[in-house]
């Protein structure tokens, strides 16, 4: 506040009127302590050329905002009506003026657009065609399927199906196939960039290239109801021999559990979840909700909302509406003992 | 507005109190029942918005259930679109684009009438699922097929669908209504190239609504058919493609936008050239730029489609064709600009409005040809950085104009004046409030928040940003409390406002404040674009003085507003001042179609009833005395 003041000694008017753009550029500055927007922070090739793109529009509309935003307040105030003012010439037009600010928006526009087409080619002609791939560190193929609310991963290369959390290697190219069982959804994960809607009855692609390791957090972007919100997932873009490593974890069936989780086990076969969840080499087969042959590995569940331990699934179990209201999974009216021996069966599975 | 009317009394029969609310055909008490109404719904939007806000502040909120959220923010879209921003500018055109071209009414009054009541039953149609079991919950573009029964399985959305029909209805009628009126019932001499600006940015926004409103009402019906009868328009597993809906949603959608920025420029045009002492800079070039966009605003629909997978040819084309919008919208801008440059700017509330529109919509501009860079877009589409621009447009842009207009024009329609003092403290609190609320909004999007979100990622960074949100936006509730305290004071004062308080330009400013039932005692004869100013500077005359037809101005022209004298009360005044006289016919026509409405969700035999009412409605009209 002082600040303001101290560029504004007038009066009261004149520092309303200069608080404006200070407000907007403390946001800035704010902005900047509190980080770079995901999407100016890139980790894929595809990412990186649209932050590029970005950082050259945003310096363009800047100098455009600053530009006339100052012709028109310096414009308004120069002019402001002074006492025993005369009575101003009395002007219709002037056709080269009009001339000149048609043509300046109209070249500034043609820039842009040039670098959006460069941008959006070089992004669209990218390697692409989906290629059946024997060696999963250079082309991996996704089929990206939306429910309402989680997102289903299945590797049909390596025969992997896991749920809200992908990983993809370093380095090589991936292609996703966005597909969804209801509504539509809409595939986003800021760092690596280019959106895509998952329609059903319609199949989308985007391939991404990770260009650094990291865990990258996205979302569902359309609004596909109750649990939208809830409906997040996490990319983990890992160096080629950590990703083989999860894949030679995921292909493997369940692991044999002992002691509590064994009881856990007995438990969760003998209940209705069956019908939904599949955990391979048990008989628990059901389709319709996220694979959990592997639940334990990944770092949060339904939808990657929460994190996924002891307490948050056991309270999951116990009352599904509660945490995520609306969602698919019924209250299945568990005790909070069988919940706990499930939650911890279901964490061994790593 | 009753005493003066009533004093006069040109109409033969003409109920009292409440009855003649319901009947009227005056243009300008429609114009207030749409302005009055539009502010109401504009009330409900906004409490709507400060539910959402509340709910966001920090993650994790319970303050409202993620149903009930869904169905506040879709209602605030369908609000502040359909029930506020439209039907508030359709007021503002119906009583001043009438008075602006010197004309005693529109050309088809009880339809005018009529238009007004079925929007408002539309939008009270839509309102009624809170209280019948769940109000529309799909967003306010229902995207299909989540807006089908297996996904919103409410009525919420048939009442949507209904609701959206009815207020189409009326937007197409008024459509019809505006430009029947407007290309024939101009005063003598006031040809096309001397209606003021706002008068033409109507008839523009007219034509829009004429071809855009229809893609968007079959849009509705289908919807309606595929939740209520089966009929697969939307649905993949039995053929169809949700991608339909989509594209004639949109293709209404983009129109829409223009439909509520057109009238906007038309009001900031009018009030610049006024607290200048100039006359409007270009005003050729602001009516080809205005025509331009509207043509334009056909071509660009599939810029909201970015992310479904279409080629990246038709990216490129729509990419482009919105980037070539911002042109004439460029033009625009430097336009108001020079009208400004070597004037005798003076900052009274209107203007201070209309700068704060033209700063704020620059953001909003920009930001929209950001939106229109394709992969730009397919990071940010569906985030909070769109909610931002379309604030900026709509907040920044209609909603400063909407009040520079009110503060500008409420001394012509009440007869009295608002308080310059509160009115420059609302400014300054709106101003403020709408930055605080939505400038942060585009990092958020960037940073990746999807917008409809009922609550966000547990990440430090977007809770400051949201709770500086919340802020903003309780200031400009704060600002909207200071406006309607202002109302409330002036319509008690007995001061009563002049004619022409602000030195203007145009007709509306020939007559009294407020114009009696029949506008103008003799109808003026127009020599040039500000026929008010020419006669009261009859030496300050355009510098182009080609464009005033050469008659000495003080030999005719503007009549004073003494009334002619009525013979009787319940005969019609000699002099040929003829005055539609009220009808509840048009009330009643609409009254019968949201019979139908309900009807066709509820119990399918009972439309027959409505159809009756309706009919019965149309056969009376027809029996009516002109």
């Amino acid at each position: 506040m002082r600040k303001i003041r101290l560029l504004t000694p007038q009066g009261e008017k004149r520092r309303v009127v200069y608080s404006v753009p200070i407000l907007i550029f403390l946001s800035l500055i704010t902005a900047g302590c509190t980080g770079v927007p995901a999407m100016l922070d890139p980790s894929s090739v595809s990412a990186a050329r649209v932050a590029d793109l970005t950082w050259s529009i945003l310096a363009i509309a800047t100098a455009v905002f600053l530009v006339v935003e100052a012709l028109l307040l310096y414009t308004a105030f120069r002019y402001k009506r002074r006492p025993g003012a005369e009575m101003p010439k009395q002007i219709t037009g002037n056709v080269p003026l009009e001339i000149a600010w048609t043509s300046f928006p109209a070249i500034v526009l043609a820039v842009v657009f040039a670098l959006t087409l460069g941008t959006l080619l070089s992004i669209a002609n990218s390697p692409a065609p989906v290629q059946s791939s024997s060696q999963p560190t250079e082309v991996v193929n996704v089929r990206v399927i939306g429910h309402r609310w989680w997102w289903e991963f299945q590797y049909p290369d390596l025969d992997i199906t896991t749920a809200n959390e992908m990983h993809i290697p370093v380095g090589a190219t991936v292609n996703l196939q966005l597909e969804s069982v209801d509504v539509i959804h809409s595939f986003w994960v800021p760092e690596l960039g280019t959106k895509k809607d998952a329609i059903p009855g319609l199949v989308n692609h985007i391939w991404y290239r990770a260009t650094r390791p990291g865990r990258y957090g996205g979302a569902c972007s359309a609004f596909c109801g109750q649990q939208h919100s809830l409906m997040r997932l996490q990319v983990v873009a890992e160096s080629p021999e950590e990703f083989l490593d999860w894949v030679e974890n995921q292909q493997a069936p369940a692991v044999e559990v002992t002691g509590v989780a064994a009881e856990g086990r007995e438990a969760f076969l003998a209940s209705p979840c069956t019908g939904c969840h599949a955990i391979e080499g048990t008989s628990a087969v059901g389709k319709s909700g996220p694979d959990l042959t592997h639940y334990g590995s990944r770092a949060r569940f339904a939808g990657a909302s929460f994190e996924n331990n002891l307490e948050n699934v056991t309270a999951w179990i116990m009352d599904p509406q509660e945490l995520k209201p609306g969602n698919l999974m019924p209250d299945l009216g568990m005790t909070s003992g069988v919940s706990a021996k499930i939650a911890e069966y279901l964490l061994s599975l790593k | 507005m009753a005493t003066q009317a009533g004093a006069v009394s040109l109409q033969p029969r003409r109920a009292t109190g409440i009855w003649r609310l319901l009947s009227t055909t005056d243009h300008k008490e429609i114009g207030l029942l749409y302005i009055y109404s539009g502010f109401l719904f504009f009330l409900l939007g906004g409490l709507e918005a400060l539910l959402i806000r509340v709910q966001l502040t920090q993650p994790g909120m319970r303050f409202l259930s993620p149903e009930l959220y869904n169905q506040i923010f879709t209602m605030h879209g369908t609000t502040m679109i359909f029930l506020f921003a439209m039907p508030i500018l359709i007021g503002l055109a119906n009583y001043l684009a009438i008075l602006m071209i010197g004309a005693r009414d529109m050309a088809f009054p009880r339809l005018n009438a009529f238009s007004f009541w079925v929007f408002l039953f539309g939008g009270l149609v839509m309102y009624s699922g809170f209280i019948l079991g769940g109000a529309p919950d799909a967003g306010w573009f229902a995207y299909a097929p989540l807006a089908n029964p297996e996904y919103s399985p409410s009525h919420g959305m048939d009442l949507w669908a209904m609701g959206i029909i009815l207020t189409g209805i009326g937007s197409i009628v008024t459509a019809v209504n505006l430009i029947v009126t407007i290309l024939n019932l101009r005063a003598p001499g006031m040809t096309l190239l001397r209606m003021p600006v706002f008068v033409w940015m109507v008839l523009i926004t007219a034509f829009l609504m004429l071809f855009a409103l229809p893609s968007l009402t079959v849009d509705a019906v289908l919807l309606f058919l595929e939740r209520n009868f089966g009929a697969p328009f939307f649905l993949p597993a039995q053929g169809a493609n949700p991608l339909l809906w989509q594209h004639l949603f949109w293709f209404f959608g983009h129109p829409e936008v223009y439909i509520l920025i057109l009238p906007a420029f038309g009001i900031i045009s009018e009030i610049i050239p006024v607290f200048s002492s100039k006359p409007i800079f270009g005003y050729r070039a602001l009516i080809l730029s205005g025509l331009t966009i509207g043509v334009l605003g056909f071509m660009v629909w599939s810029h909201h489609m970015f992310a479904v997978g279409n080629s990246p040819a038709s990216d490129a084309s729509f990419s482009l064709s919105s980037m070539i919008i911002a042109v004439p919208t460029s033009i625009k801008i430097f336009n108001w600009i020079a009208t400004l440059w070597g004037g005798r700017v003076e900052f009274k509330t209107p203007l201070l409005h209309a700068i704060g529109f033209i700063a704020m919509f620059i953001i909003g501009g920009l930001s929209g040809v950001m939106v229109a860079i394709v992969p730009f877009d397919q990071q940010i589409t569906q985030t909070y950085f769109v909610v931002a621009h379309l604030h900026y447009v709509l907040f920044g842009g209609t909603v400063l104009a909407v009040f520079a207009g009110v503060f500008y024009w409420f001394p012509k329609m009440t007869g009295r004046m608002l308080s310059e003092t509160l009115g420059k403290w609302q400014f300054w609190l709106m101003l403020i409030g709408l930055n605080l609320t939505f400038f942060p909004m585009h990092l958020l999007g960037m940073d990746g928040m999807p917008r409809r979100v009922y609550t966000y990622e547990d990440n430090p960074g977007w809770a400051l940003w949201n709770s500086l949100e919340t802020i903003g936006s309780f200031i400009l509730g704060l600002a909207i409390l200071l406006f309607i305290f202002n109302v409330i004071r002036s319509l008690r004062s007995q001061e009563q406002a002049p004619d022409d308080p602000w030195d203007g330009h145009t007709l509306e400013w020939a007559t009294s404040s407020p114009p009696p039932a029949y506008n103008f005692a003799s109808i003026p004869t127009v020599r040039s674009l500000r026929p008010v100013w020419d006669q009261k500077y009859p030496e300050f005359t355009d510098e182009d003085s080609s464009k005033i037809d050469p008659e000495p101005p003080g030999s005719v022209t503007i009549p004073n507003t003494d009334p002619p004298q009525p013979t009787d009360h319940t005969e019609p005044v000699e002099g040929n001042i003829h005055l539609p006289s009220s009808s509840f016919n048009p009330i009643l026509i609409a009254f019968g179609l949201t019979v139908v409405s309900y009807a066709a969700i509820y119990a399918l035999w009972f439309m027959p009833v409505g159809i009756l009412i309706s009919m019965a409605g149309i056969v009376l009209w027809n029996w009516e005395t002109p």
